[in-house]
């Protein structure tokens, strides 16, 4: 419902209340279909765009009040532009609104309007990498990582950075199913290898193991990186696998690529060690 | 002696807690260190045993380890 203008002494109509009241609890939708300039009584609703092509939403001036707020959603494909006509409009974000993007216009006064611009999810997730989820952890002897898979990303990448280990000993990973439950039977198969500045080499093995061993030493230092890439993980009955390439072996490197033997639906990832960890970790989704 | 510590992060809540483990979470993590000292037993005999087979394998050809490399090249 428009804003309204009430006088005084005016008896108010069920229906009048009603209409306000549904404004609160399900917002009143001027749906559009064709570029658009803003009218007076489009304050307080919500405007949705909805076109192939590209669009714009005109402002103007001298049709709202200071305090008066809208909301605009761009529904279709095209992307559609809030265009200062007569009024000014201040922004720190991008004035255009890709498909699912929306934003709100707040009326500092009857000229001038704030536009803030908020980020549509599955706009954001079509391309490139997003970052799920930072942490530090300090002193840890597990570090879980919870419904950081899911089905919105096909591949993602684990940064950890600046990991220490208190024992100086392996880094090992486990994947995770629901919530938190450590997937720790025999079912892990995979190999690698890792080199010292000194020459010195190792073999990793996981061959129907309790975990996946990304490194044979993880040195005590806090200057150790590793970068895990994971796949089939997140998006039901599949057999999750990861390769990771790491600094990990004392000051040299080390490499691990493994598979878990099962078709459960992997959610998350634990690290651990013989000692305990301290770092941080960073998960990035990473569409196709 | 009190429980370790975990961290764990929900990356729908954006939420991280660190906590001490449970007892239950305590268990596995022990049974844990033990399989991995088990692991480190067996490689570390392993590696011993091919020394010392090696050692011997030298000892019969009257070489040192220098001069067996020497000699291969």
């Amino acid at each position: 419902m428009a804003k309204q203008t009430f006088t005084t002494g005016q008896v108010l109509t069920a229906a009048q209340m009603t209409a306000l009241q549904l404004n609160d609890y399900n917002q009143t939708v001027n749906a559009k279909v064709a570029s658009y300039t803003l009218v007076a009584s489009d304050a307080g609703t919500r405007i949705t765009m909805s076109n192939a092509s590209a669009t714009t939403i005109t402002v103007n001036t001298s049709l709202f009040a200071a305090g008066d707020t809208l909301f605009i959603t761009n529904i279709g494909a095209g992307a559609s532009t809030i265009t200062p006509g007569t009024a000014t409009v201040s922004t720190a974000s991008s004035l255009i609104l890709a498909q699912y993007d929306s934003g709100t216009l707040y009326f500092t006064s009857t000229g001038v309007a704030i536009w803030q611009k908020y980020q549509g999810a599955a706009a954001g997730g079509t391309s490139g990498l997003t970052k799920i989820v930072t942490a530090d952890f300090s002193a840890s002897a597990a570090v879980q990582i919870s419904n950081c898979f899911t089905s919105t990303y096909v591949n993602y990448i684990i940064v950890l950075n600046a990991l220490g280990n208190s024992a100086g000993g392996a880094l090992y990973m486990n994947w995770m199913t629901g919530t938190n439950t450590v997937v720790n039977s025999g079912i892990y198969y995979g190999g690698g290898w890792s080199v010292k500045n000194d020459a010195t080499t190792a073999t990793i093995t996981s061959n129907g193991d309790t975990k996946f061993t990304l490194a044979p030493t993880v040195a005590t230092n806090t200057r150790q990186n590793f970068t895990i890439n994971c796949s089939n993980v997140g998006n039901g009955s599949q057999d999750g696998n990861m390769s990771s390439l790491g600094n990990g072996s004392g000051n040299g490197i080390a490499t691990f690529a493994g598979i878990i033997a099962s078709s459960a639906s992997t959610t998350g990832v634990q690290f651990t060690g013989n000692g305990n960890l301290t770092g941080t970790y960073t998960v990035y989704g990473l569409a196709k | 002696m009190a429980n370790d510590k975990i961290t764990i992060s929900d990356a729908i809540t954006g939420e991280t807690i660190e906590r001490q483990m449970t007892n239950q979470e305590q268990s596995a993590r022990d049974a844990f260190l033990a399989e991995i000292a088990a692991e480190e037993a067996v490689a570390k005999a392993s590696a011993d045993k091919a020394a010392k087979d090696k050692a011997a394998l030298l000892a019969k050809l009257g070489l040192t380890a220098d001069e067996f490399k020497t000699l291969i090249g």
